[in-house]
C-alpha cells in the first residue's frame, strides 16, 4: 500500500489538517468527486419514463449503482436495495412504515444502550414499548442483556453492527437468531461497521440494514435502506409522491425498489456513492482493513502515555475509534485546544446520551481514525493531548 | 471602572495582541481561574448548553449583577468576561449598548454553534432582567 497515492485520493487531506473525525464523516474520495462532477456535466436528467437518451443513460447509471450496492452489501436482489437521504432517513422510513403497517400496541421493540440517537429516538415515537439492554460500566455490551430482553412479543431488535462511540464490533449471530425463533425483524445500523469491515447481508441474515454514503468516502446526502424482499413487500409506503405509484385511484404502489423511493432521488449522490464503493473495492477492503487495525494498535499504546487519560474503547474486535476523557478537562476543551491545532477530533455525547449516561460522563472525546492516517499524526495528537495537561498543571498549581 | 464599551475594548485590545488561537485560548483560562467557583444549582443551568454552564444575573438599584460557572474553561472564561463588561452597569447603558466581544475574538470561532448560542442566551437574560426589574419597580 502506497500511503501517499491513498492520501492523494482524497482533496479534503491538501489541507493543513490532521483529520481524526472519520465516524462523522470521511472525506469524499477524487473518484466520487470526478464522477459526480461528470454526472452532473454530461448525464444529470430525470430517470424513468423520460423518453430520449439522456434520461435513459441516466436510469443506466442508477441502475448500475444499485447493482453495485447490492454486491458490497451481498444483498440477494437489487430491488432490496433503497436509496435514501442516509441512514437517519432511512432508519425513519422503516420506523413510520413498520408502524403504519402494523400495529404493535402489545409488542415489544428491543434495542440498546448505545445506539446512535438515530436508532434509538424513532423507536421512542410509537406506543410500543421499548425495551434497551444496559451496557456495562466501560461501555461494553453484553450479547446476554440483549438475548434476555427478546420473547415472544418482541416485533423487532434495532441494534448496532459497531458503536460509534467505543468502536467495539457487536455479536449479531445469536441475537439475530433468536429474534428471527421468536418471530421478530431485525434492523442493523451499519453505519460505522461498514467503514472498516465487509458487510455481508446474506451472511448475517438481518432484516433491515442502514448506512450511509458519506461514512464510506461518498458524499453527503446519500444512503441506503436494505430490507428483505418479502418483508418490503407487505409494507406500506412510508412516503408518498412521484415514481411510486402504479393507480392513484386505487392506491396501488409500484414494486420494489419504487414503493419506498417517492420523488426524484438524489440522482448525482447515489452516483458519487457508487463511485467511493468502486474505489474501495479497487483498495480491497482487507488491505485497508489490516492499515486500520495497525493504526488502532499504535494508537492505544500511544494514549496509554497520556497522564490521567481514560479511554472507553477496547484494542479487540473494535474499529479505530477511540473516545476518551482526560481527568479535569472538559471534553469540549480538550477539542477546541485541539483545533487550535488543526486537529479535528468530535467531542460532547457523541449523538449517544443513554450510554453517556451509563458511563457517567458528561462527554467525551472521540478519535476516528481511518486507513489514511499516519503515525506521526497520531504522534502529534499525543503530543497535544500532554501539552494541554501540562498547560492545566500550570494552573492548578 | 469605564463604560460597558471601553470595558469590551478593553478586553478585545488585549485579545488583539495575542496573535494566535492558542494564546487566546490561554488567555480565557486565565480568565476562568481568576474567579471562584459559582453555584451550580439546577436553577442557574442554561438548557441546551453542550457543555454545562450556571449563570445567575440578578439587579440591584437598577444595575446588573452576574455569577457564573462552567464545566468548560473556555466557555466559564467568556462568561467571566461578559460579566466583567456587564458587572455594576446601569439598565440604561445595558439598554444602549451593543454587546460585539464574540465578533471581535479568533477563538469565538473554534466555538460550536451550541455554545455559542448559551452567550446569545445569557445576553438576554441580562436584557431581560433590565426589563423585567423594571416593570417589577414600576
Amino acid at each position: 500500500m502506497n500511503l501517499k497515492e491513498l492520501r492523494d485520493s482524497f482533496p479534503l487531506l491538501e489541507q493543513e489538517i490532521t483529520y481524526f473525525d472519520n465516524a462523522a464523516t470521511t472525506p469524499t474520495c477524487k473518484a466520487c468527486i470526478d464522477q459526480t462532477s461528470t454526472y452532473y456535466e454530461k448525464d444529470c436528467f430525470n430517470i424513468h419514463r423520460g423518453g430520449y437518451k439522456g434520461s435513459l443513460r441516466s436510469e443506466s447509471k442508477i441502475d448500475e449503482s444499485r447493482t453495485l450496492v447490492k454486491n458490497f452489501i451481498n444483498a440477494e436482489s437489487k430491488k432490496e436495495i433503497i436509496f435514501t437521504s442516509g441512514a437517519t432517513e432511512s432508519l425513519n422510513l422503516i420506523t413510520t412504515s413498520l408502524f403504519s403497517s402494523m400495529d404493535f400496541t402489545e409488542n415489544n421493540i428491543v434495542t440498546t444502550e448505545l445506539e446512535h440517537h438515530s436508532n434509538f429516538i424513532p423507536w421512542l415515537m410509537g406506543k410500543t414499548e421499548l425495551r434497551v439492554a444496559s451496557c456495562e460500566k466501560d461501555g461494553s455490551l453484553k450479547k446476554e442483556k440483549v438475548l434476555d430482553l427478546i420473547d415472544s412479543n418482541t416485533v423487532l431488535v434495532a441494534i448496532s453492527a459497531c458503536s460509534n462511540v467505543t468502536g467495539d464490533y457487536i455479536d449479531l449471530k445469536e441475537i439475530i437468531e433468536k429474534a428471527h425463533f421468536e418471530g421478530a425483524f431485525v434492523i442493523v445500523d451499519a453505519s460505522q461497521f461498514i467503514a472498516h469491515k465487509k458487510l455481508d447481508i446474506q451472511e448475517i441474515d438481518c432484516d433491515f440494514a442502514v448506512f450511509s454514503a458519506h461514512k464510506i468516502y461518498g458524499p453527503t446526502g446519500v444512503g441506503v435502506l436494505y430490507g428483505k424482499a418479502e418483508i418490503m413487500d407487505s409494507l406500506s409506503p412510508p412516503k408518498f409522491g412521484g415514481d411510486m405509484v402504479l393507480n392513484v385511484a386505487r392506491q396501488e404502489w409500484l414494486n420494489l425498489p419504487s414503493k419506498f423511493e417517492a420523488g426524484t432521488l438524489n440522482l448525482a449522490g447515489i452516483v458519487g456513492m457508487a463511485s467511493a464503493i468502486k474505489w474501495l473495492n479497487l483498495q480491497g477492503l482487507k488491505t485497508l482493513e489490516e492499515r486500520e487495525k495497525s493504526l488502532k494498535n499504535y494508537i492505544f499504546d500511544r494514549m496509554s502515555q497520556v497522564e490521567g487519560l481514560k479511554m472507553f474503547s477496547r484494542r479487540e474486535n473494535s474499529a479505530p475509534i477511540v473516545s476518551f476523557s482526560i481527568e479535569g478537562i472538559n471534553s469540549n476543551d480538550i477539542a477546541m485546544f485541539l483545533a487550535t491545532r488543526n486537529i479535528c477530533v468530535r467531542s460532547g455525547k457523541l449523538c449517544a446520551q443513554p450510554l453517556l449516561k451509563r458511563l457517567n460522563k458528561e462527554g467525551l472525546v472521540r478519535v476516528s481514525l481511518a486507513f489514511f492516517n499516519t503515525e506521526e499524526e497520531i504522534d502529534f495528537l499525543i503530543s497535544s493531548l500532554k501539552q494541554i495537561k501540562e498547560r492545566m498543571s500550570k494552573w492548578e498549581l | 471602572m469605564g463604560t460597558l464599551i471601553s470595558r469590551q475594548q478593553k478586553i478585545i485590545k488585549e485579545l488583539d495582541a495575542l496573535d494566535t488561537e492558542l494564546k487566546q485560548f490561554d488567555y480565557f483560562f486565565n480568565k476562568a481561574f481568576s474567579v471562584g467557583e459559582g453555584s451550580r444549582s439546577d436553577k442557574y443551568l442554561i438548557e441546551g448548553c453542550i457543555s454545562r454552564a450556571w449563570v445567575q444575573v440578578w439587579s440591584e438599584n437598577k444595575r446588573i449583577h452576574m455569577e457564573v460557572e462552567s464545566d468548560s474553561l473556555i466557555l466559564k472564561g467568556l462568561l467571566v468576561a461578559m460579566k466583567e463588561i456587564y458587572e455594576g452597569s446601569s439598565f440604561t447603558e445595558v439598554n444602549n449598548s451593543e454587546f460585539f466581544l464574540m465578533n471581535s475574538v479568533k477563538v469565538v470561532g473554534l466555538l460550536d454553534e451550541h455554545r455559542r448560542e448559551s452567550i446569545e442566551k445569557v445576553l438576554k437574560m441580562i436584557i431581560d432582567e433590565t426589563q423585567v426589574s423594571d416593570r417589577r419597580i414600576k
